[in-house]
């Protein structure tokens, strides 16, 4: 008897991974979608523990693919908020230095 | 070519959380894209536009991603340009063939009807060319330019 009766076919995540390569912009869509592809070749050749694994790594993946662009974003906009801020800080202060000139 | 039949146990299988959220927000997002066409195409293409921050990877590396191109080709699509979407990333091809075919897979899963052994190997085949035609997209159109 086959000692895998128990587990039960995992999904591919091959979606999560298509977005987070076409959306993220990341290389590590990439890496999801190659795992994700294997996974029901795997289990359809009776490699159960890996196509788990394997469905297992693209969550992974495709989930730290979608962190990476979040974090890029907030980097992103902090780094704008930052520059803009410090722009109006540097043309407020030419104005008052320019106002109270005794020239 | 489908086989009803009670779910043996090696390939029985829920719908997960993700597969559920896809089976819904699929038809919700076409939806969302075909109302945008209709009704305010010019203007959500310029939101699109606005508020992309745009591909971090090709800022950082100088390099093409699979995905450069996507913000350009929805902005195109939505301003009703198929031609102009499809040439801006041609790799939506593939991806939407593919994403059509998890669709037809998630819901026969549903209801719970499962593959032949000739759909399942066509399945494996195709899962394994669109893993490779992702790899050689990546890279040829950083070589070739597309």
């Amino acid at each position: 008897m086959n000692e895998n009766t128990n587990l039960v076919k995992p999904d591919n995540n091959l979606v999560w991974s298509i977005l987070c390569t076409v959306l993220c912009c990341l290389p590590l869509g990439i890496v999801a979608i190659i795992k994700s592809c294997s996974v029901d070749g795997l289990w359809a050749s009776g490699q159960h523990e890996q196509a788990i694994a394997a469905a297992k790594s693209a969550k992974k993946f495709a989930l730290w693919g979608a962190i990476g662009w979040v974090i890029c974003v907030i980097a992103y906009v902090a780094f704008i908020a930052i520059f803009v801020g410090f722009s109006a800080l540097s043309a407020e202060s030419v104005t008052t230095t320019t106002t109270t000139s005794p020239f | 070519m489908l086989v009803t039949e009670e779910p043996a146990t090696l390939t029985e299988n829920k719908l997960s959380c993700g597969r559920k959220i896809f089976l819904i927000a699929s038809p919700l997002s076409l939806l969302f894209l075909l109302g945008g066409y209709f009704f305010c195409g010019a203007e959500l293409a310029a939101w699109v536009d606005k508020l992309s921050p745009g591909c971090f990877f090709a800022r950082a590396t100088g390099l093409k991603c699979p995905g450069c191109g996507g913000t350009r080709a929805l902005k195109a699509l939505l301003e009703g340009d198929i031609l102009r979407c499809l040439q801006f990333n041609a790799f939506w091809i593939p991806t939407i063939i593919l994403l059509l075919w998890e669709y037809l897979k998630t819901l026969l899963q549903w209801r719970k009807i499962s593959f032949s052994p000739l759909l399942e190997s066509f399945n494996i085949y195709l899962l394994v060319t669109y893993a490779g035609l992702t790899v050689f997209w990546a890279i040829a159109r950083n070589i070739f330019g597309w």
